[in-house]
């Protein structure tokens, strides 16, 4: 592998490390760059979208618990 | 790294890498070289990165969901969370609460969340569950043909439930959630449930060449 391309690669190979918080399985390492940056950007992406998700199902549970229960479900979820 | 594309237990784990990811498999076939242990290691790294942020959050909803009668919580799970947040709930919830919980969702909503569940906390969970539950989401499940997901649950169900559900079970279906299943104890507790003459039809029905590649993954037992 030339050694730009294989310093492209390990760039990419440590955003992967990055964004799943650990040391990837070693067989990833052979992977080219446009792969390992591909799965660095869907680790993220996802990540993001359950952040997003988690945020509006929540407002939109509390809408759904009957009125009587709201303020308390809301304060034990959200203290 | 090997190149074996056609290899159930690997197409397995990309499907399931994909659905935590939002992506199709086909994009990732890339992982088809990488060894099946090692997706499974990175499906469990990108488990931990998506969700352990969110464990506190999850473990206060599942918490406040005691005030509330199990209908009204799966009523909101139908309504609000949708089957990836209701499975993360669940699998922090008392797990007789949570299959109190599921008695009260429709089946093609409660498929849906095993679709994300995670199989440690189906172990707990599917044994509290009433058969008829239970038959009516893998009924759903095979209707999909969804292999990959009843494949997470074989070693989760208690012996009485893994009869009825297999009787309501095909050969070929059989074979193909076998070839996919996490738990080598699982595949060991179906066979040894199996009667000569339902093993025998499964062995015949395996010879046939579209299900060549699950045949060698069972080779052992067939």
């Amino acid at each position: 592998m030339p050694m730009a391309s294989h310093r492209e690669s390990q760039a990419a190979l440590s955003r992967l490390r990055g964004v799943l918080r650990g040391q990837p399985p070693a067989t990833l390492s052979e992977l080219n760059r446009q792969d390992l940056e591909d799965l660095a950007d869907a680790v993220d992406s996802a990540r993001r979208q359950h952040s997003e998700a988690l945020s509006a199902a929540l407002d939109n549970a509390f809408d759904q618990v009957p009125r009587l229960f709201r303020s308390t479900v809301r304060r034990i979820v959200t203290r | 790294m090997s190149a074996a594309t056609n290899d159930p237990a690997r197409q397995a784990e990309i499907v399931k890498l994909g659905r935590l990811l939002g992506r199709e498999p086909d994009s990732l076939r890339y992982l088809q070289g990488v060894p099946v242990g090692d997706i499974r290691a990175l499906r469990d790294l990108t488990n931990a990165a998506l969700f352990d942020d969110d464990g506190e959050v999850l473990k206060r909803l599942a918490a406040a969901g005691k005030l509330l009668p199990t209908g009204v919580v799966a009523a909101i799970s139908e309504r609000a969370f949708g089957p990836l947040l209701a499975a993360r709930v669940a699998g922090v919830m008392e797990p007789q609460r949570a299959a109190d919980v599921g008695r009260h969702l429709e089946p093609t909503f409660l498929a849906d969340v095993c679709v994300q569940l995670d199989p440690r906390a189906a172990r707990e969970i599917v044994p509290r569950m009433d058969l008829e539950t239970v038959l009516a989401v893998t009924g759903e499940l095979l209707d999909r043909a969804d292999y990959v997901t009843l494949g997470r649950f074989v070693g989760a169900m208690p012996d009485n439930e893994l009869a009825a559900i297999l009787e309501i079970t095909e050969d070929d279906e059989l074979v193909r959630v076998c070839a996919v299943a996490e738990s080598a104890e699982g595949v060991a507790q179906i066979f040894g449930m199996l009667g000569a003459k339902r093993l025998a039809s499964l062995r015949r029905r395996a010879r046939r060449k579209d299900l060549a590649h699950e045949a060698e993954v069972l080779s052992d037992r067939l």
